[in-house]
């Protein structure tokens, strides 16, 4: 009898022991998904794209947007009157900041790190000018961000100091120029192909998409470090240096949830209204003064068939009813295939056109402002080619002053922006004060008012902002004051970044 | 019949042999006192293992061997009497009542039996009638209230809500504070199937609660339940058990006649709390009527003839502007709940079965079968008993179908608790039934900023269907009379198949609500398969030294293993109407799967000593190997130690004091991590939106992407060690007892995904971060102040106060985020309880007037979040009174709770709508707020100058006032005191006198009338939810509050007992 429990407990024992064949240490490698060493840099480039496309095409558009006014609050829901009334705190818009750095910049860097190491100058090159766009506009946006201790927490550095975004700006260089000094033809070099979700695997498109960019961070300087822009933009002239003539834009979104275009996803598909975003009558009056064809590319009608009608920027309180009864406001037209533009072609020629008035006595500037808004019109398959003829509407002016020629670029910058790339406007309205104000005599002026001008920028009906000043940045999130001790002390939202210095942006 | 039942059971177990028998002794027991019958009683051959109980009846029939002389006649609370047995072949005995005698059996750790004063700790038992009496349909719900030092609250009154149990105290700040589950000395898995989302990480989008699977078990199958609350008394159980031990002992059967047992109960429910509403202003926004608004901002109601809603057909409907007051009660029904189950029970001294069906058909408070839960358990176990080998079985088969309501914040469509609350004051839900009356319909219905509250509940749906086996087998050997050895193996092992579906709801580009978003539809097909093994070899020895000392010892090795496997599939845009299938779609369904496994091997040994039976010390260790620990950092070993001193006995004391115990102990538990913390990952491409996303693959291009939390090789396991003392002390023979502990608790080194800046490029890291202490004073008061022949009265009170703080936070942080709701953080922050909720609070100057805005009076807002409270309450209260007078007893138990806060969003939208009674402050009016000023620049030393503020909230910014987006101080409106005092049960029963029964085959007869949380009380400020509801699931996020939880029930019913 004992025998035979003895015997029995063995075999059960020697059972189990061959359950035990794992070690504890197997057991616990993740059978759901791969060891980040083991992905090639192929799968981590595209999510990266796809994260700085989504925050830049997504949040910091709609922001931008609204603040570039060519869009406004719906006066029949809520969504983004804090936005637009100037209500901001530190949780505004705090979600793309974290989507950038730990969703794109880390991913980046992987890239980056692994590329460097197997000699894969393309995608080295790829992964440090995606860095250093995204760099630029957190920087532009927050005045001061964490740069080189960020993205170290696998280092134990858990809490990044935060360094002021003129210091970011001079890395930002150094790092482009030392992936274009790359063999971007080593062997060792891949072709990603689709996994370029920008342009499919052409590098020279990625060395002009580099050197627009650094003409775009110059510029963005001209006027608190003159010198240094100045010296930039020529050595890059010198070098030759080819530019943009193409979108540097995402384009594979699809009309399926969870594949279109950011806002477009968020805003309309997502959103229990896709109502909030009415045409504002700042950009709305300006293209219908001109009879500007972009009108109905850019709104929808509140009710199918009925005529476009703009809402006064802010004036989310106005009744719903009569001439802003809410279903008879023009909507922003969004699709969800729009792309995510990084750096537009109207854009690009934009930058060129207004470095050559500035550094080369204006060679080439009309024909390339020309060609930006040939390409802005072009984008909706439209033809703007009579707008810049001599006597249209945005003709250049040749025989006007620099200031005249700068206002006329930035203008035509910001309507070609309008919808797609708010937030770039909203920083160039920072830099060079265009589209200008509709202040007199020191005041806002109201809309309709004597004085007021259509196109110019207005202060919102219901705005709330100290000495109904205009944003300049956001505010250090939530987020960073709660988990990163290194975040500085708050700035007022209506505080200048280090770049924005030009009198005549200072509006009062 | 018995034979063949017998048969069928034994062969289960091992055969056995069976041994001689010589001569048959049979007799009766009855008390020395009044001359009962006592049934029950052990009666076992001195010398042997052979023995019996008692039936019914008292009377007995044992087997005696030859070499038997003499009978142990031993029953709790009575002088254990040894008879010699001489020549007689029927023996008599009448036992007397020994007060001091109680030695009780506990069931401690890993199954070992021991006598209630031998143990050194803390250890509630409770028994099946208290368990069965109030008719609860899962077991730990019936004890509510009755257990000092374990909280136990359901999630909702929705039928198979999850149960939330947790004692002394939140300890782990991320991972898990549910006890461990044992169910005949093997673990079983509760897993709660809520919200299918990460158990930790709570989403409030459409959150569904299927239940935790400790609900599985048949209450009417367990024969007792006992709580190890304290780190000695559950350091056997190794790392699972740092929150304590519900040990279930279910009912195995008796050496006895055949036994039938059926139990029928049917009781309906009704919402137990409702939000009450404000009946003075209507449909409207900013004191204006507006017939398309979701919310009563609008004027005063005047009873005047008004029309509204939309114009359909160009028609029009008109009603009276006045209050529809019980609006929201109307819409809920009566809920019913049919409980039934037979057991079938005997055996003999060689062995016992027992046999059990049980049925639980549910239909809750919500219109239509919307929310359903039926339940069928099957259970088989039977046991066998020789000379040196025994062995005892059990299998149970849990089949659970489920129709839940979705709670929480609609993402992919609406919920109903949340459309419901949109509702204006002046309209009838009721009358929005008829979801296709062309009024009604989704084209037409009264706002276009809110559903139809019937349409998710008629349109979209779920079915939860889970099949479950689990069970143990154990077999011991006793190799002489002092050296035993015991394997025991249980698994559990259980797949639910869960589909859920949201309708198609589009409006036609004509209608009124064309603008609302257009909902695709959806279908979400699950599978989830979970298994647990275990197994448990453990050697026991026992040896006295003389007469006054004996020594128990006992070595064990342990290996648990566990899986999961969960596939998950899903499409969006469906085709077809009404038809729900994966293939419905244009789009391929997307889908994934999440396998996780563990494994536990730990060795253990204890060692009781004892000294003159009133002297016991008992040592014990563990050391566990845990497989999601680091390799060469995942072994840890715990020691623990208790005693206690019946001091009653050691010394002649005189007076009223007839027992006294007095305990002591310290242990160490530890608690791993979850699977997978070790090693970071790369997980595939996807963008966070605020609202939505966009995941790969995007054009035929697939990607992945680091992972944002961080992991850590350095992990280590929480460790908690806890001492306690307390006294056990009763009086007046028993009449009055009080049973009182002091225990104080410290867990270090808890798991933690730790919020990190996003900068550093990750969201988290997994880190040992934190150091949590609970302390407290758990205190049970009992006793019977009159008992006469015909009368009793027995009343027991029980007092919790567990002090729970944060002592400290490693890397340098002061708090730690566990979750966000709005404006509002939930935080781990030291020096403070383990649960804070922080929000926004206005600037104040120097002297504490309130700063506004000079434009529109609004308060300003400092920038940094404050305290606004802590979840953790003060202290909690049961009190139970039984009366029995003859055959008909009543008793009936309140709970109370004092302190602590939680968020409510149910609260939090009535404020937004305007229908919660606070939103009436002031007649809303313009108001300046009292005591505020103005900042008007600074004086010459740089200091700001206030002056006081006259600027008004305008009447049409009085709504904006009340809500955080525009006030973000106002956050602390939506938090709701915790406080409540409930009727938790009143049973009123009467067993049918047995000269009544003699003449037909049953032997015992109960009719009872029960009710379940009759009455609910709150503070006067919440009058909107049961501040015991929660969507959060049931662990520490659950105590942040709820986000649009359905109400909590009141029931009242019938149960009828019969035993053959």
């Amino acid at each position: 009898m004992k025998n035979i429990f003895i015997k029995t407990m063995i075999i059960v024992l020697l059972t189990s022991a061959s359950a035990c064949d794992q070690s504890l240490e197997e057991i616990n490698i993740d059978p759901n998904y791969p060891n980040p060493e083991t992905v090639a840099v192929e799968y981590f480039f595209p999510s990266a794209v796809a994260s700085t496309a989504g925050v830049i095409g997504g949040d910091y558009n709609l922001i931008g947007g609204i603040w570039s006014q060519y869009w406004t609050q719906n006066n029949a829901s809520n969504q983004y009157k804090d936005v637009d009334a100037f209500i901001i705190q530190p949780s505004t818009f705090e979600l793309g900041f974290a989507e950038l750095y730990a969703g794109a910049l880390n991913d980046l860097k992987f890239v980056k790190n692994r590329s460097k190491a197997d000699g894969n100058w393309s995608y080295y090159l790829m992964a440090t000018v995606m860095e250093a766009y995204t760099f630029q506009v957190v920087a532009d946006l927050y005045g001061s961000v964490p740069f080189d201790e960020a993205l170290r927490a696998e280092e134990g550095l858990l809490h990044p100091v935060y360094r002021e975004g003129s210091v970011i700006y001079d890395s930002l260089i150094v790092r482009i120029d030392n992936a274009l000094a790359r063999d971007l033809d080593a062997e060792t070099s891949e072709n990603p192909g689709t996994a370029d979700f920008i342009f499919g695997g052409d590098m020279e498109k990625w060395i002009q998409f580099a050197n627009t960019l650094k003409l775009k961070i110059y510029l963005r300087q001209v006027y608190a470090r003159p010198n240094v822009a100045e010296a930039g933009i020529e050595a890059l002239y010198n070098a030759g240096a080819e530019f943009l003539s193409e979108d540097a834009a995402m384009t594979q979104f699809v009309d399926q949830q969870d594949k279109s275009n950011p806002l477009y996803e968020q805003d309309q598909r997502r959103l229990n209204t896709p109502n909030n975003l009415r045409a504002s009558t700042t950009l709305f009056a300006y293209l219908e003064a001109n009879d500007d064809p972009r009108l109905s590319e850019l709104y929808q009608p509140g009710t199918p068939g009925q005529p476009l009608r703009p809402l006064r920027q802010g004036d989310f309180n106005a009744p719903n009813s009569g001439a802003t009864l809410a279903t008879g406001l023009a909507r922003a037209l969004l699709r969800p295939t729009d792309p995510v533009y990084f750096i537009s072609e109207p854009e690009s020629y934009f930058l060129q056109a207004e470095a050559r008035e500035r550094y080369f006595g204006g060679d080439e500037a009309k024909e390339l402002y020309d060609a930006g808004v040939d390409a802005a019109f072009d984008r909706f398959n439209l033809n703007g080619g009579s707008f810049t003829d001599a006597g249209g509407a945005y003709a250049y002016p040749v025989a006007g002053t620099f200031e005249e020629k700068l206002e006329q670029i930035i203008l035509q910058k910001w309507v070609a922006m309008a919808g797609a790339q708010g937030l770039e406007a909203f920083f160039e309205r920072n830099r060079t004060g265009y589209p200008a104000a509709n202040i007199v005599d020191g005041e806002w002026v109201d809309y309709g008012s004597a004085g007021w001008e259509p196109g110019k920028t207005t202060y919102p009906i219901e705005g709330v902002s100290e000495n109904e000043r205009l944003p300049r940045r956001l505010l250090f999130t939530d987020y960073e004051r709660t988990r990163n001790p290194n975040t500085p002390n708050q700035m007022p939202f209506t505080t200048p970044v280090w770049w924005d210095v030009n009198p005549n942006s200072q509006y009062f | 019949m018995k034979q063949i039942l017998l048969s069928v059971f034994l062969g289960i177990s091992l055969a056995c042999p069976v041994l001689a028998q010589d001569r048959t002794i049979s007799g009766s027991v009855t008390s020395a006192e009044d001359g009962a019958p006592l049934p029950g009683v052990n009666v076992v051959v001195k010398g042997t293992t052979t023995g019996t109980v008692t039936d019914a009846n008292g009377s007995y029939t044992l087997q005696v061997p030859t070499a038997g002389t003499t009978l142990i006649f031993s029953f709790i609370g009575f002088v254990t009497q040894e008879i010699e047995i001489g020549a007689r072949g029927s023996i008599a005995v009448k036992l007397a009542p020994d007060i001091k005698e109680l030695s009780e059996i506990v069931v401690t750790a890993i199954g070992v039996e021991r006598s209630e004063k031998s143990i050194g700790y803390a250890a509630t038992q409770v028994n099946s009638k208290e368990l069965t009496q109030g008719r609860a349909v899962n077991p730990m719900a019936s004890l509510q209230g009755k257990v000092a030092g374990v909280n136990i609250s359901t999630a909702s009154g929705a039928p198979g809500a999850s149960t939330k149990v947790i004692i002394r105290g939140y300890s782990s700040i991320e991972g898990n504070n549910n006890p461990l589950y044992v169910v005949d000395g093997v673990p079983i898995n509760n897993a709660a199937n809520s919200n299918l989302h990460d158990a930790t990480n709570v989403d409030i989008n459409r959150t569904q609660d299927y239940g935790n699977r400790a609900n599985d078990i048949n209450p009417d199958d367990i024969e007792s339940i006992t709580i190890l609350k304290g780190a000695s008394a559950t350091a056997l159980y190794g790392s699972r058990a740092a929150n304590g031990v519900i040990m279930i002992t279910t009912k195995k059967g008796n050496a006895d006649a055949l036994r039938v047992d059926v139990t029928s109960s049917v009781t309906f429910s009704q919402p137990l709390r409702l939000p009450q509403f404000q009946n003075t202003f209507g449909q409207g926004w900013s004191g204006i009527f507006a017939s398309e608004e979701n919310g009563s901002w609008g004027p005063r109601m005047d009873g005047e003839m008004r029309f509204w809603g939309n114009t359909v057909d160009n028609a029009r409907l008109i009603k009276p502007f006045s209050p529809v007051k019980d609006n929201l009660r109307d819409f809920y029904e009566t809920g019913t709940s049919y409980i039934n189950s037979i057991g079938i029970s005997g055996g003999n001294d060689k062995g016992t079965y027992y046999i059990s069906y049980g049925n639980v058909q549910e239909d809750g408070v919500i219109p239509s079968g919307a929310d359903a839960y039926e339940r069928n358990t099957l259970s088989v176990r039977g046991s066998t008993r020789g000379s040196k080998l025994s062995t005892s079985s059990g299998i149970n088969y849990v089949n659970k179908k489920a129709n839940i309501v979705t709670t929480g914040q609609g993402s992919d469509a609406a919920t109903v608790f949340q459309e419901i609350i949109q509702i204006p004051r002046d309209i009838s839900i009721v009358d929005l039934k008829d979801i296709n009356y062309k009024f009604n319909n989704l084209d037409n219905y009264f706002t276009k900023y809110a559903q139809n509250p019937y349409y998710p509940v008629l349109k979209n749906g779920n079915d939860y269907n889970e099949d479950r086996v689990y069970g143990n087998f154990s077999v011991s050997y006793a190799f002489n009379d002092w050296l035993n050895a015991t394997l025991r193996v249980g698994g559990d092992v259980s797949n639910a198949q869960v589909k859920d579906w949201i309708a198609i709801a589009r409006t036609s580009p004509t209608s009124p609500n064309f603008d609302v978003t257009q909902t695709a539809g959806r279908v979400d097909e699950r599978s989830r398969f979970a298994s647990e093994l275990n197994g448990d070899f453990l050697v026991t020895a026992g040896h006295s030294f003389g007469e006054s000392i004996k020594v128990n010892s006992l070595v064990g090795v342990n290996i648990n293993d566990r899986k999961t496997n969960n596939f998950h599939a899903y499409v969006t845009e469906l085709g077809i109407d009404d038809f729900y299938n994966l293939s419905n779609s244009p789009n391929p369904p997307a889908s994934t799967r999440v396998a996780s496994h563990r494994r536990l091997l730990g060795v253990y040994g204890q060692i009781e000593t004892s000294y003159n039976d009133y002297l016991f010390l008992n040592v014990q260790a563990r050391n566990d190997w845990s497989s999601t620990l680091p390799p060469g950092g995942n072994s840890f070993f715990y020691p623990g130690a208790n005693l206690s001193f019946v001091f009653t006995e050691a010394m002649d004391l005189s007076g009223p004091l007839s027992f006294g115990k007095l305990r002591a102990s310290i242990g160490q538990t530890g608690n791993d991590a979850d699977p997978y913390d070790v090693y970071s990952i790369a997980t595939p491409g996807s963008v966070s939106l605020p609202h939505g996303d966009i995941i790969f693959p995007l054009s035929g291009v697939n990607a992945y992407e680091v992972y944002n939390e961080l992991g850590n090789l350095n992990l280590q396991p929480e460790i908690t060690t806890e001492y306690e003392f307390g006294a056990d002390l009763r009086f007046f023979n028993s009449r009055l007892n009080i049973d009182a502990t002091y225990y104080n608790g410290l867990t270090r080194g808890q798991i933690l995904k730790v919020d990190i800046p996003f900068t550093s490029g990750y969201s988290r890291r997994i880190s040992n971060i934190g150091k949590v202490r609970n302390s407290g004073i758990e205190l049970l008061i009992s006793g019977v102040p009159v008992r006469t022949e015909n009368f009793s009265w027995e009343m027991s009170a029980n007092y919790t106060k567990n002090v729970s703080r944060v002592e400290e936070l490693m890397d340098g942080l002061d708090k730690v985020t566990l979750n966000e709701i709005y404006d509002l953080n939930y935080v781990a922050k030291v020096g403070k309880p383990l649960g804070m909720i922080q929000g926004y609070d206005v600037e104040r100057d120097p002297q504490g007037r309130v700063v506004v805005n000079a434009a529109d009076g609004f308060p300003k807002i400092l920038p940094d979040k404050v305290d606004f409270g802590s979840t953790v309450p003060d202290f909690t209260l049961g009190f139970s009174n039984t009366f029995t007078y003859k055959g008909v007893g009543l008793s009936f138990l309140f709970d109370y709770r004092h302190g602590a806060w939680m968020y409510s969003y149910t609260r939090h939208l009535n404020f937004f709508v305007g229908n919660a009674t606070q939103t009436l402050y002031n007649d809303r009016q313009p108001f300046v707020i009292p005591n505020s000023v103005i900042n008007v620049g600074n004086d010459d030393q740089g200091d700001p100058v206030y002056v006081e503020n006259s600027t008004p909230i305008d009447m049409e910014n009085v709504n904006s006032y009340w809500y955080h987006s525009q006030n973000p101080s106002r956050g602390r409106d939506f938090l709701v005191e915790k406080t409540f005092l409930k009727l938790r049960e009143v049973v009123i029963g009467y067993d049918i006198p047995k000269h009544i029964l003699s003449k037909t085959p049953i032997s015992a007869l109960n009719v009872s009338v029960v009710g379940r949380n009759l009455w609910l009380w709150t503070p006067k400020d919440n009058n909107q939810v049961d501040p015991e509801a929660s969507n959060f699931g049931n662990d520490l996020m659950s105590e942040l509050g709820e986000f649009a939880v359905g109400p909590t029930v009141r029931s009242m019913g019938f149960s009828i007992k019969a035993t053959f």
